[in-house]
């Protein structure tokens, strides 16, 4: 009896686990047809769009009419925002087949969440690269970039503040405090543009008195 | 072939050609004559009469313009295809009444209009004839052409008024279709075989002689086009004339066609070109003439005198035979028709009933012909001969510049648009995909 008991409670495990897979198979072949399917739409698209893009040739476009060159092919870029978009489709597809509905809205969340972190990355490059450019393109003194630079580093830190899981009350305490520094940066630079030369004057003046 | 033979067989083609034009004039006057009365009785107008000759004359165009780049097809089992061709180009109008679609009339009408009877006609005469038989064999042409539109607008006129309107058309289309198989069958007694072994010249000796006659052809062309598209409705709308008018002018312009074929056949070119200055003078005769009565006159003149300018042009491309072989100058001669009537059919369709301008671009257009007559086409012009070549060496230099600048532009122009399309639709495609994760994730 002492040495069935094992065994059979192996058995019923066994069992058990093999109900369990054969339950989910549908599900799993569900998936790999699915996976399979988007894999096939990537392959087919990536071709497609390749060639369109390649008549379009934004990448050279852009270096003849903007003389920008940049750092990746925007032409690969896109294929991959394209690809990115289909996989996530294919992905949100099967949780809506897999999962339970409570499931289904954590992953909703965490779907959410990372959009917004893919965005606010997404700006944060935008606003680097157009600083570059501004670089490139325009003599500007070190304490000018510097300016810029703290500029960018407020309004970055404030999407960061965004994202992160803090209460309500003191995001909107940080951020309202980080717009009032980035309002008064601004305001005291165009007092300076402006005025610099009323000011030089009238400090001299003082000082020669 | 020896000389007697070839005497005969000259002879036979003749007759045979001539025959041809004799059933091909009453079947185009039961048919393609009878187009636009077709398209207005459905209800179409002007809508559809341009839409029926605006893609018809394209599609003749491309079709054209692919057989000069390709001209074998002309040469090879030049019998069968001739025949095939033409049966063809008279078969398809049984269909036309068989619609009440302008849209399906403009297919089927393209379909036969692309056919290139046209140019295996002119390949006819030009590879079989030397230039005086060409002159000959032209003007009898056109003379017996005349004189068979003429009987064939008798015969629908008269079943157009005794016919059962229902199936009138229906009829008249049947027998044109007829009438017109029975050219056909002339061509196909028709011995064409030594047309096979002509040589296509792969160099053009003298473009700029080709440039300019094309240029004064299609403008000859498209003037006369505009004139006889205006002239009718301005004596019948403007001048208030009688109804009777219309149809003596229609009649007094065919015959005189006739007469100035037989009478002008002789001519030679010095003296045919006082015609180019007479025809472009005739706009103007009509638009200062109040008295509608006195246009039937007026028209007489101008057919005469239009016939002449034709001929030039017809004569000056026998003759380029020589150098550019009988094969291109047909096929051209066909592609020239085309470009005239896409020429001429948007200033109708955009300028409408305003007379004084129709007639004014109709004067402007033939006096284009006049001047590239008198001063490029040293056959013809008034200058010394070395000047007109001179002139029309430069004329096609500039031209080909023009051409070259032009055809970049629309190739920039093409590839510009064709990008941006791209891109529109890439990031559509990029919209549709976010679109569609954003609706399934919220």
């Amino acid at each position: 009896m002492s040495q069935e008991t094992p065994s059979v409670f192996l058995e019923e495990a066994l069992q058990e686990i093999a109900y369990d897979i054969i339950a989910s198979l549908p599900k799993i072949i569900l998936a790999l047809i699915v996976i399979i399917i988007a894999f096939l739409i990537i392959r087919f698209v990536n071709v497609l769009i390749g060639r369109i893009l390649k008549l379009v040739d934004l990448d050279g476009t852009l270096k003849k009419i903007g003389k920008i060159d940049l750092p990746f092919s925007i032409n690969n870029f896109i294929i991959l925002l394209i690809d990115v978009g289909i996989l996530l489709i294919a992905l949100f597809g099967l949780t809506n087949f897999l999962l339970d509905p409570l499931q289904l809205s954590i992953v909703k969340e965490a779907f959410q969440y990372s959009s917004r972190i893919l965005s606010s990355l997404f700006v944060i490059i935008i606003i680097f690269f157009l600083y570059n450019i501004l670089i490139g393109k325009v003599t500007t003194k070190t304490r000018m970039r510097g300016y810029i630079m703290f500029i960018i580093i407020i309004l970055i830190t404030m999407m960061i503040f965004d994202l992160a899981n803090l209460t309500p009350l003191t995001k909107g305490e940080v951020q309202r405090g980080l717009s009032l520094g980035l309002s008064m940066t601004i305001g005291v630079f165009a007092i300076w543009f402006f005025f610099h030369g009323y000011l030089d004057r009238m400090v001299s003046q003082k000082k020669s008195k | 072939m020896n000389g007697t033979k070839a005497i005969a067989h000259n002879t036979r083609l003749k007759f045979l050609l001539v025959i041809e034009a004799l059933f091909y004039g009453v079947s185009s006057a039961l048919t393609t004559g009878l187009l636009f009365v077709y398209i207005v009785s459905i209800g179409a107008g002007i809508e559809g009469i341009s839409v029926v000759v605006g893609v018809s004359g394209l599609i003749k165009l491309f079709t054209h313009i692919l057989l000069y780049k390709y001209p074998n097809f002309l040469i090879t089992k030049i019998r069968a295809n001739f025949v095939l061709n033409h049966g063809l180009d008279r078969f398809f109008f049984i269909f036309i009444p068989l619609t009440q679609n302008y849209f399906v009339i403009a297919l089927i009408y393209s379909v036969a209009a692309a056919t290139p009877t046209t140019a295996f006609m002119n390949l006819a005469i030009l590879g079989s004839f030397s230039g005086k038989e060409i002159k000959d064999v032209t003007a009898k042409r056109a003379a017996t052409i005349g004189v068979s539109s003429i009987i064939g607008y008798g015969i629908a006129i008269i079943l157009l008024a005794f016919l059962p309107p229902e199936t009138k058309f229906f009829y008249i289309y049947i027998l044109g279709v007829l009438i017109g198989l029975m050219a056909t069958s002339t061509i196909s007694l028709m011995n064409l075989s030594h047309l096979e072994k002509l040589e296509i010249p792969q160099n053009i000796e003298h473009p700029e002689k080709l440039f300019s006659t094309s240029a004064y052809m299609v403008a000859i062309l498209a003037g006369g086009n505009l004139l006889s598209m205006v002239w009718i409705p301005y004596v019948m709308n403007h001048l208030k004339g009688p109804d009777y008018l219309a149809v003596t002018m229609n009649l007094v312009i065919t015959l005189t066609s006739i007469f100035a074929s037989l009478i002008c056949k002789g001519w030679s070119f010095k003296t045919l070109r006082y015609n180019v200055g007479l025809d472009s003078a005739t706009p103007l005769l009509a638009l200062a003439t109040p008295i509608a009565l006195i246009h039937p006159m007026l028209s007489a003149i101008s057919s005469f005198t239009f016939t002449g300018s034709n001929f030039i042009a017809s004569f000056l491309f026998g003759g380029y035979k020589k150098w550019l072989g009988a094969i291109r100058p047909s096929i051209l001669m066909a592609v020239i028709l085309c470009i005239a009537n896409i020429l001429v059919a948007p200033i109708g369709i955009f300028i409408k009933e305003e007379y004084f301008l129709l007639f004014m671009f109709a004067f402007g257009i033939k006096l284009v012909a006049f001047i590239l007559a008198s001063t490029t086409m040293p056959e013809v012009a008034i200058l010394p001969e070395d000047i007109a070549r001179t002139y029309s060496f430069t004329l096609y230099n500039k031209s080909i510049m023009g051409y070259n600048i032009s055809v970049e532009i629309s190739r920039d122009t093409i590839m510009l648009t064709l990008r941006l399309v791209g891109f529109s639709l890439v990031m559509l495609f990029i919209y549709f995909i976010y679109r569609i994760l954003f609706l399934m994730i919220s």
